[in-house]
C-alpha cells in the first residue's frame, strides 16, 4: 500500500517536473545537442524553486538565448557552457529570508513619492551593436544576485520602510515610452529598478532608494559586462565591474551614514526659495530628454583654458542658460550639485552614499560665464567640502534618530506634509556629474559613449547631469517644461566656446 | 539647433491619474469642510464626522491608494481597519450600545478571511504577514479591552475573538519559523 502511494508520489513529481519540458522546444537541429540541452534544461530546473509561471517563463528565457546561439552558428556545447546554470548559483533556489533597512538618504523617497512623481534615474549605455534582447536577459538573471541589495522591493515596517529580497525572475523590457517613468512598486515581489533596451542602447532606471549613481554604475557596468561574456567576449573584473559569481562582501549592503562620527555641527537643509525658471510645468515629466555629446578633451581643455574643473565650468553656463529661462530679474538662483561622499569616506558601498549642496548666485550679478567662475569655484570648495558634508550628514542622522520610534502611520503623513512645502524650491536646477567611466579593455571598445538622466523634479524646470565615457562627455537636460530656452542657451553658450555638440534626445511631449 | 531623435515615439498612453487625484483632493476637501459647516451651523448629533471620515475611507481606498504595499493582505486590512473605525464613530456620535459586538464580529470574520489570503497563494502573501501580525494585535487588545470593561457581560463573539486573534498570531509566528527573530527584526526595526 504504501510503496504504491510512494511510486504515485514519484509518478506525479516526475509530471511536475516534465510539466516545464515539453514547452520548451528543443533549440539545435542535431539529436545529440538536443539531448544535452534536455539534460541542461533538467539540471536548471532543479536549480529554480519559482512559483510554476515564473519558472517556466525563465526556463524559456534560456531556451530562447539558446536559439539565438544556434542561429548565430556557435557550437552546442559553447553555447551550453556560457549559460552554464552554475551561473545561477543558489539564488533562485533558496527562498528569500534578507532584507535590508534604508541608508539615510534613501529614507526620504517613500515619503516624497506620489502616483505621478518618483525619484527615478537613468544609466544607459551606447553599444557598437544592436542590443540582443535574449542574451540581455540572460545577462540580467546572472547578474541580479550579485547585487543582493536591487533584488527587493520596498516594504513598510512599524517604524520604518526596508528593502526585503525577493526572489523573482527580474526582466528585461524593450523601451517603449517616456524615461524615468514612476516604477510600480507596490505589488508583492516587485521590482524597484527597470532594464530597458533600445537599438544599441542598454538603460537602468533605478528608484533612488536601492542606489545612487555610483552604484547604478556599477551595476550596469556588470550587467554590461556580463552582457558581453555571453556574447564571447571575456574580460577581466576591473573598472569597476564586479564578477557576477563573486561572493557579496558587507561593504556592498552597508549604510555607510552610520559610520560618520555623530559629534559635532550639524546643519543642512533649509534654504530660502530659489528662482525657477519661467516656462509652463508641464503635467508629464520629463517631456523631453536632450543630450550635448561632445568632445571630452576639447571640453577638459576648455575648462582647463580658464583654470577650472568641468563641474565648475558646465555650472557657470547653466547660470548664464537658466537667466534666458526667467523674466524674473531679481533673487537667487540656486543648482543643486550631489556630492560623493566615497571621496571622503572610501567605501565599496552600492547603496546611496552622498549629499548635496547648494551653488547660489543672485539674478543680478549673472551675465557673462567666465564672470561666474571664482564665485562658483569658492562656493564648490566651501560647501562641497568634507566638513560641510558631514555637517549635512550629522542633521540627516540627528533628524533620523529623533523620529525613529515614532510610527510610520503618524510619520508618514508629516513628512509628505512637510516635504510638500519644501520640496525642491530650494533650488533652481541640478548639476549632477558622474565624471571619466571606464570599462576594461576588452568590452571598452564596444561601447560608444554612456549617459546619465535625472528623474522629474517637482517644481525644477530642467535638470542636468554629465557623463564622461571615452572621449565623449554626454551632458543630458531632462526638461519639465516645453520652453526651449534654457537649452538653447546652453546650446549657444557651448558653441561659442567652440564646443559644437551633436544634439540627440526625445521627442517634445505636448500636455 | 538641430535634436536628433533617439527615443522611441511614446505611445499615446497619457495617464491622468495626477489629473484625477489633483481635482479629487480639492473636491473631497471641499466636501468635508461644506459637511462640518453646515453641521456645525445646523446642530444635532455630529453626523460630519461620519462623513469625513467616509470621504477619508473613499479617498485612501479608492482615489489615491498606497504605492507601497499594495497588496490583497494590507489592503483588506486597511479596509477592516477603517470600517471599524467608521463603527465605532458612529456608535460615538450617532446611535450607541451596538459597536462593541458588531466590531468584534467583524474582527472575528476578517481575521479568518487575512488567514485565506495568506495561506491561499502562501509563497508570495508570506512577505506580507506584518499587516496579519497588526490586525490580529488590534483584535486581541479590542476584546481584552471590551472583556475588562462588559465584565460578565460579554457575548460569544468577544472571547471567540480573543482568542482567535491568538491563535492567529501563534500561526503568524510558526510561519516564520526559524527566522522569526529576523522577521520581527524585519518588521519593528528602527535603525
Amino acid at each position: 500500500m504504501r510503496k504504491k502511494e510512494k511510486d504515485r508520489h514519484k509518478e506525479g513529481k516526475k509530471k511536475l517536473k516534465n510539466r516545464h519540458l515539453p514547452e520548451i522546444s528543443m533549440p539545435f537541429a542535431e539529436e545529440a545537442d538536443n539531448q544535452k540541452a534536455a539534460m541542461f534544461f533538467d539540471d536548471l530546473g532543479r536549480r529554480i524553486i519559482l512559483p510554476a509561471a515564473e519558472k517556466h517563463a525563465m526556463m524559456q528565457d534560456f531556451a530562447n538565448a539558446l536559439k539565438f546561439y544556434a542561429a548565430s552558428g556557435l557550437p552546442a556545447d559553447e553555447a551550453l557552457a556560457r549559460l552554464d546554470p552554475k551561473n545561477l548559483g543558489g539564488f533562485y533556489s533558496r527562498p528569500s529570508n534578507t532584507w535590508y533597512p534604508l541608508d539615510n538618504a534613501a529614507r526620504i523617497y517613500p515619503f516624497s513619492m506620489r502616483h505621478d512623481y518618483m525619484s527615478v534615474f537613468r544609466l544607459s549605455a551606447y553599444l557598437k551593436e544592436d542590443v540582443v534582447p535574449e542574451i540581455l536577459q540572460m545577462a540580467l538573471t546572472f547578474t541580479i544576485k550579485r547585487f543582493p541589495s536591487f533584488a527587493t522591493t520596498v516594504k513598510k515596517g512599524f517604524f520604518w520602510h526596508y528593502l526585503d529580497a525577493t526572489k523573482r525572475r527580474y526582466i528585461v523590457e524593450p523601451e517603449t515610452g517616456i524615461p524615468c517613468q514612476p516604477i510600480r512598486i507596490g505589488r508583492s515581489g516587485s521590482q524597484t529598478f527597470r532594464v530597458l533596451f533600445y537599438r544599441n542602447r542598454i538603460s537602468v532606471e533605478y528608484f533612488h532608494i536601492l542606489t545612487d549613481g555610483t552604484g547604478g554604475m556599477c551595476f550596469l557596468k556588470t550587467l554590461i559586462a556580463e552582457y558581453f561574456r555571453l556574447l564571447g567576449v571575456e574580460s577581466a573584473c576591473t573598472d569597476g565591474v564586479l564578477p557576477v559569481n563573486g561572493l557579496v562582501s558587507p561593504n556592498e549592503v552597508a549604510n555607510e551614514f552610520l559610520s560618520i562620527r555623530s559629534e559635532g555641527a550639524a546643519s543642512g537643509f533649509v534654504d530660502k526659495s530659489a528662482v525657477q525658471f519661467c516656462g509652463k510645468l508641464s503635467r508629464i515629466r520629463p517631456c523631453r530628454v536632450i543630450h550635448f555629446k561632445m568632445d571630452a578633451s576639447a571640453l577638459k581643455a576648455v575648462a582647463a583654458g580658464k583654470g577650472v574643473t568641468v563641474t565648475a565650468y558646465i555650472l557657470s553656463l547653466m547660470f548664464v542658460a537658466a537667466r534666458r529661462a526667467t523674466d524674473r530679474i531679481d533673487g537667487e538662483f540656486s543648482i543643486q550639485v550631489p556630492v560623493n561622499m566615497r571621496k571622503f569616506y572610501p567605501s565599496g558601498t552600492l547603496r546611496n552614499f552622498s549629499m548635496y549642496c547648494g551653488i547660489r548666485l543672485p539674478l543680478a550679478e549673472i551675465s557673462e560665464p567666465d564672470a561666474l567662475i571664482p564665485e562658483i569655484m569658492r562656493q564648490l570648495k566651501e560647501k562641497a567640502s568634507r566638513q560641510a558634508m558631514d555637517e549635512m550628514v550629522r542633521a540627516t542622522n540627528r533628524i533620523t534618530n529623533a523620529i525613529r520610534f515614532i510610527p510610520l502611520f503618524l510619520k508618514a503623513p508629516v513628512a509628505r506634509l512637510v516635504y510638500g512645502f519644501l520640496g525642491d524650491r530650494i533650488f533652481s536646477s541640478t548639476f549632477s556629474n558622474l565624471g571619466v567611466v571606464s570599462m576594461p579593455p576588452e568590452i571598452a571598445e564596444r561601447i560608444d559613449s554612456m549617459d546619465l538622466v535625472l528623474g522629474t523634479a517637482i517644481t525644477n524646470r530642467a535638470g542636468c547631469s554629465m557623463v564622461t565615457y571615452g572621449n565623449t562627455a554626454t551632458l543630458s537636460v531632462s526638461k519639465n517644461t516645453a520652453d526651449p530656452s534654457f537649452e538653447e542657451a546652453l546650446y549657444g553658450l557651448l558653441c561659442r566656446d567652440g564646443l559644437t555638440p551633436a544634439v540627440e534626445g526625445s521627442e517634445l511631449i505636448a500636455d | 539647433m538641430q535634436i536628433k531623435i533617439t527615443y522611441p515615439k511614446p505611445q499615446k498612453k497619457k495617464s491622468h491619474r495626477g489629473l484625477v487625484i489633483e481635482i479629487g483632493r480639492n473636491l473631497f476637501l471641499l466636501a468635508a469642510v461644506l459637511c462640518a459647516a453646515i453641521n456645525i451651523w445646523a446642530g444635532g448629533k455630529a453626523w460630519s464626522v461620519i462623513v469625513i471620515w467616509a470621504l477619508y475611507m473613499a479617498w485612501s481606498l479608492l482615489v489615491h491608494p498606497d504605492m507601497i504595499e499594495y497588496n490583497r493582505i494590507s489592503q483588506f486590512t486597511k479596509a477592516i481597519v477603517q470600517s471599524c473605525t467608521m463603527l465605532v464613530l458612529i456608535d460615538v456620535f450617532i446611535t450607541s450600545g451596538w459597536a462593541a459586538n458588531v466590531v468584534s464580529i467583524i474582527c472575528f470574520g476578517s481575521l479568518i478571511a487575512v488567514c485565506l489570503l495568506l495561506y491561499t497563494d502562501f509563497e508570495r502573501q508570506r512577505h506580507n504577514l506584518l499587516p496579519v501580525i497588526l490586525l490580529s494585535i488590534l483584535s486581541l487588545i479590542v476584546s481584552a479591552v471590551l472583556v475588562i470593561i462588559q465584565k460578565g457581560k460579554v457575548s460569544w463573539q468577544v472571547p471567540v475573538t480573543f482568542v482567535l486573534s491568538f491563535a492567529v498570531l501563534a500561526a503568524c509566528m510558526k510561519t516564520m519559523g526559524e527566522n522569526i527573530r529576523s522577521e520581527l527584526r524585519k518588521m519593528f526595526h528602527t535603525i
